[in-house]
């Protein structure tokens, strides 16, 4: 793809490779304990070394604003763009050096002295074992949630069966190849470049922590290397950047490394969870009962994205009663926020799992049992507050199995073989207040130009976009420009997360394109003293009898248009073949199935990357990844991404079977539905089942499987010899 | 992270390293693969890099019937594409194929895996297993050691900081001796958790090495006798010549347990 071409063969301009005359390079020094007092820093040493600028405590920025959090809390205690008198997890930045390069910088940190004395740590949710509060005014009870009715306690004493699990979501470094990056030039108008998802609430966020108008400040996203949800918020290192080059003239840049990402970038998921399901004899799932308590970190980043599971508990199913509570802690660990998925892995992990040992104990296919429960009729508004927009749940299971081939997996084969499936609901486009987004297409004399709020981290949007507005106006493609991702260029936007850039972005530049048609035919029509019904518009140019005239010739024009709408609820089946070796507990893929539903598909090369990639990351998650801390929330991963391991093309399945069912979305213009998130959510229970289902035969206990699945948690579900040397992933 | 400041030296002869490497915290950079880490996460700085890229006494293979002379400059890639021959060759092709992915054995060299020491390092491993040694070189002299001894603890070893490793010399393998080595690993990208290598020599008993079951390369000695009595190998290395330190991912039993399991596989392989 046009887009794609370019940064696969790296031709990519990152913020790393903009060349601004006169820029300093930013290091950051960091707490090297999850929790103490810090009672002082001692910069005498560095501030006199070769090449530095500047160093920065906390009381050099005494006049900035605190951090703002994206799903914090009502009264979230203060956030300081560097730890002023206490360290509450470890990586989390003390001091800021400025030098004219890294390297100085770096050799200026390593001599910043702290003075910490430590205080006790606590890394898992929950009340048990704390000594300590993070925050003197607040509980580290962070927030607390319910959603929909409690479920009656008849409800559980009349059920034929309640299924009673307990999961653990373990924490992700979100791992984009590029980490965290800005460069700001200060001046009358501020301009920030960042590898950001949303630079618009960049802008606000800035503005807002310097007292600046948002006029002043120009957010640029140069190419981004992903993101993953990561990269949504104002962190406080970018905070301190600011500042820095404020407060010395000068451009200042900060390219955080892979140990700085590993050990202080905001992580993903991070929940115990506790599931109880209540069924007939059938199979019909009568209640839903779904607890969540989330380490949330040290900083209320995102404490209320666990309300993402709640507000998920339900589902692919009608189930009459559906409650979900989810508490958020406060943990001496790096914040956790949103990674590809935000809160709907979680769901549909928890209520996948526990649906799987449901079939299990009643011995029922577990398709069957899915069928018998799926929502058929929409819109369906869930107990816990989610109206489903549109859906045929069981033709797209259906399609999976067909993929899947079942049957063809069972008898008699040489090592323990399981299948396993899983189906989720996804909400995408966002939640009220970022369900709308900008578009607008000016015509000048050299073509179209296309602007939207949507700012992309590697996604094709420039083919996409551009393709998209060109078959609207029915002109070619290459005379559509697309402009996003610049704060100064497009007056406002939402950005790029919750999957909506093509639902909210895409639609918002369809509603712009044919508001550009409407505004020539009317100029056109004034022209010829004609109404704006006698002209048409045939593919750039305007025509009424006889008379023609090029658009180009009406430049400059223009056309905005705001587009708003609910969420849209994607969904899908996914489907695992697994093969254990039962001496070692490795497991093999043997075959991996994803059909999903995006609504109607504008692009299928664009939505099959996607698919790919998350796909990814969910083996990711269930196989391979988890950051691993001590009990205090010291990081036990010395050596980077040789310990922090990644899925990479040669763990991708070789038999990996992508399809699609497309129903379009009832609420959106386009048909379109969120595409960017679904592997991740579907592909980790689906093979968890795959697994449970290949160890249950040999008497292995399903309950012991957590991910990552190591082998060793699977030799150890299958009996081998129990230890209790594990740290808390 | 950005390493500290070093200066960087390319000798074009042995004589010339050895005297460089006199330099106090002067250091060899091979293949950097393990090294420049290192450096950038501060854990080792060096005064001096002496990189081995244009010492020509550094490169190839040699045979002399008893003992393959593997030079400081060989790659893992070169292993891999057979640049031993025979059952040796073979061994070592098939171990080098498991480390890492390409762009690491294109790189990273054999004699560097045996100074870094790493715990799983399949180099390591096969060496001990094989009873190789390293010749070292600096500017007191000339000196051979066993691998047993040359590998001291996990990321140590008894080189001094001015010796220059110049070569690994393995003994050769007999004709008809059979190969195997197997691993567990969970990616492509990082360390094997075990690595067990065998070579099962005709009327002359088999050869175990183990890799990533203690803190350094082994050979597993109490296998290789059970083997003999006819007993269980897989049970004596996981007892006796398995010594795991507690890993966030595999904890002393199950990694025991995982040294049995290959070592029973690897000479299955060799069968
Ligand atoms: C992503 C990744 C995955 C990896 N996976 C594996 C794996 O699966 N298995 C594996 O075995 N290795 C693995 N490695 C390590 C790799 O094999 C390294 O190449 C090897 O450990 C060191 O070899 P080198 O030539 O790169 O040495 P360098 O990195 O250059 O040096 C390593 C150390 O040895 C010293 N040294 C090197 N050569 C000499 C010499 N001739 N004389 C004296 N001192 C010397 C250096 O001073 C340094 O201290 C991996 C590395 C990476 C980056």
């Amino acid at each position: 793809m046009r887009g794609d071409d370019r940064l696969t063969r790296g031709r990519g301009r990152y913020t790393a490779d903009l060349h601004v005359d006169g820029c300093l390079e930013a290091a950051f020094v960091r707490s090297p304990v999850p929790h103490a007092d810090l009672l002082g820093i001692d910069t005498t040493a560095a501030r006199d070394m070769p090449g530095v600028a500047a160093v920065l405590t906390a009381d050099d920025l005494t006049d900035v604003g605190d951090v703002p959090t994206m799903f914090g809390t009502d009264d979230s205690p203060p956030w300081r763009p560097l730890a002023a008198d206490r360290v509450r997890h470890e990586g989390e930045a003390v001091a800021m050096v400025v030098a004219d390069d890294r390297y100085r910088a770096e050799d200026a940190a390593a001599a910043v002295r702290l003075d910490l004395r430590r205080r006790p740590g606590h890394a898992a949710p929950g009340r048990a074992g704390r000594t300590d509060r993070l925050y003197p005014d607040h509980d580290d009870l962070a927030l607390e949630k319910e959603f929909g009715p409690p479920v009656a306690d008849a409800t559980w004493t009349n059920a034929h069966i309640v299924i009673d699990s307990r999961y653990r979501q373990q924490l992700l470094a979100p791992t984009s190849l590029e980490a965290r990056a800005i460069l700001v030039e200060p001046g009358a108008l501020l301009t920030v470049h960042c590898s950001h998802q949303y630079p618009h609430g960049l802008r606000t966020g800035i503005a807002g922590a310097f007292g600046l108008a948002e006029d002043d400040v120009r957010v640029i996203v140069p190419d981004a290397g992903g993101a993953f949800g990561s990269k949504s918020p104002t962190y406080p290192e970018y905070l301190a950047v600011v500042a820095a080059a404020r407060r010395l003239q000068r451009p200042v840049r900060w390219i955080e490394d892979r140990t700085e990402a590993l050990t202080s970038a905001s992580r993903g998921r991070g929940q115990d969870q506790h599931v109880r399901l209540a069924a007939d004899a059938d199979g019909r799932i009568l209640a839903i009962d779904l607890q969540v308590d989330a380490d949330i970190g040290a900083h209320p980043l995102g404490a209320a994205l666990p309300g993402q599971t709640a507000l998920a508990a339900s589902e692919a199913y009608a189930v009459g009663e559906v409650h979900a509570t989810f508490r958020s802690w406060f943990t001496t660990t790096a914040p956790t926020y949103a990674y590809r998925g935000a809160g709907r892995p979680e769901a549909a992990y928890a209520v996948e799992r526990a649906v799987d040992e449901l079939a299990a104990a009643l011995h029922l296919d577990p398709a069957e049992l899915r069928r018998r429960n799926f929502v058929r009729e929409f819109p369906y508004d869930t107990p816990t507050g989610r109206r489903y927009d549109s859906g045929d749940y069981a033709a797209c299971l259906d399609r999976c199995l067909e993929l899947l081939e079942p049957d063809r997996w069972r008898g008699a084969r040489e090592r323990p073989t399981g299948v396993g499936i899983a189906c989720y609901v996804e909400r995408s486009g966002g939640e009220p207040g970022i369900l709308e987004e900008y578009g607008s297409v000016t015509v000048d004399p050299s073509g179209f130009t296309a602007r939207v709020g949507t700012s992309s981290t590697g996604q094709p949007h420039h083919t996409v976009f551009a393709q998209l507005v060109a078959d609207r106006l029915g002109v070619p493609a290459d005379t559509v420009d697309l402009v996003e991702g610049d704060t100064g260029e497009v007056p406002e936007g939402h950005g790029t997360f919750a999957s909506r850039s093509t639902q909210m972005g895409g639609a918002a530049l369809a509603g712009a394109a044919d508001a550009l048609v409407d505004e020539a035919r009317a100029q056109a029509a004034d022209r010829w003293g004609l109404t704006a019904d006698d002209v048409a518009w045939d593919k750039g140019v305007l025509r009424a009898g006889t008379r023609e005239l090029p658009v180009a010739e009406l430049a400059p024009l223009h056309a905005e248009h705001r587009f708003t709408s609910p969420p849209a609820f994607p969904y899908g089946s996914y489907g695992a073949v697994v093969e254990i070796d039962p001496e070692l507990g490795a497991v093999h893929l043997l075959r991996l199935v994803a059909v999903d539903d995006y609504g109607t598909v504008l692009d299928h090369t664009a939505t099959h990357g996607q698919t790919l990639g998350s796909i990814a990351q969910g083996l990711g998650q269930v196989l391979i990844e988890g950051v691993v801390l001590d009990d205090e929330g010291a990081t036990v991963m010395p050596d980077g991404l040789l310990d922090y391991l990644l899925p990479t093309a040669a763990e991708m399945p070789r038999d990996l079977r992508v399809d699609e069912t497309a129903v379009p979305a009832p609420d959106n213009p386009l048909g379109v539905k969120g595409a960017g998130e679904a592997g991740c959510i579907g592909v980790p229970p689906a093979v968890v089942n795959a697994v449970a289902d290949a160890i249950r035969p040999l008497g292995g206990d399903p309950a012991r499987l957590r991910m990552p699945l190591t082998p060793q948690v699977v030799w150890e579900a299958l009996g081998g010899e129990r230890s209790d040397g594990e740290g808390r992933g | 992270m950005k390493p500290a400041p070093f200066e960087y030296a390319t000798p074009t002869t042995l004589d010339e390293a050895i005297a460089l490497l006199a330099t106090p915290g002067a250091r060899v950079i091979a293949g950097g693969q393990s090294l420049l880490q290192d450096l950038r996460w501060r854990r080792t700085s060096a005064s001096v890099l002496v990189d081995l890229a244009r010492i020509d006494e550094l490169r190839g293979v040699h045979d002399d019937g008893a003992r393959v002379r593997i030079g400081a400059r060989v790659r893992h890639v070169d292993l891999e594409r057979g640049a031993v021959g025979g059952p040796l060759g073979r061994l070592l092709a098939a171990t080098a194929g498991w480390i890492a992915h390409p762009p690491v054995r294109s790189r990273g060299t054999m004699v560097g895996s045996l100074c870094f020491a790493h715990p799983s390092s399949e180099w390591c491993g096969l060496a001990a297993g094989l009873d190789a040694a390293v010749e070292l070189v600096s500017v007191r002299g000339r000196r051979e050691v066993p691998v047993a001894e040359f590998l001291r603890d996990s990321f140590a070893t008894t080189a001094a900081a001015d010796e220059l490793a110049t070569a690994v010399l393995v003994p050769t393998l007999p004709d008809g001796t059979r190969v195997g080595v197997v691993e567990s690993r969970r990616t492509h990208a990082s360390y094997a958790h075990v690595a067990a290598v065998a070579a099962r020599v005709p009327d002359g008993g088999s050869r175990l090495g183990l890799a990533g079951a203690a803190p350094t390369g082994t050979r597993a000695h109490a296998a290789e006798a059970a083997l003999a009595r006819g007993e269980d190998p897989g049970a004596a290395a996981a007892e006796h010549d398995a010594d795991p330190r507690e890993h966030p991912h595999a904890s002393i039993p199950y990694t025991r347990h995982v040294a049995g399991v290959l070592v029973r596989r690897a000479l299955q392989e060799a069968a």
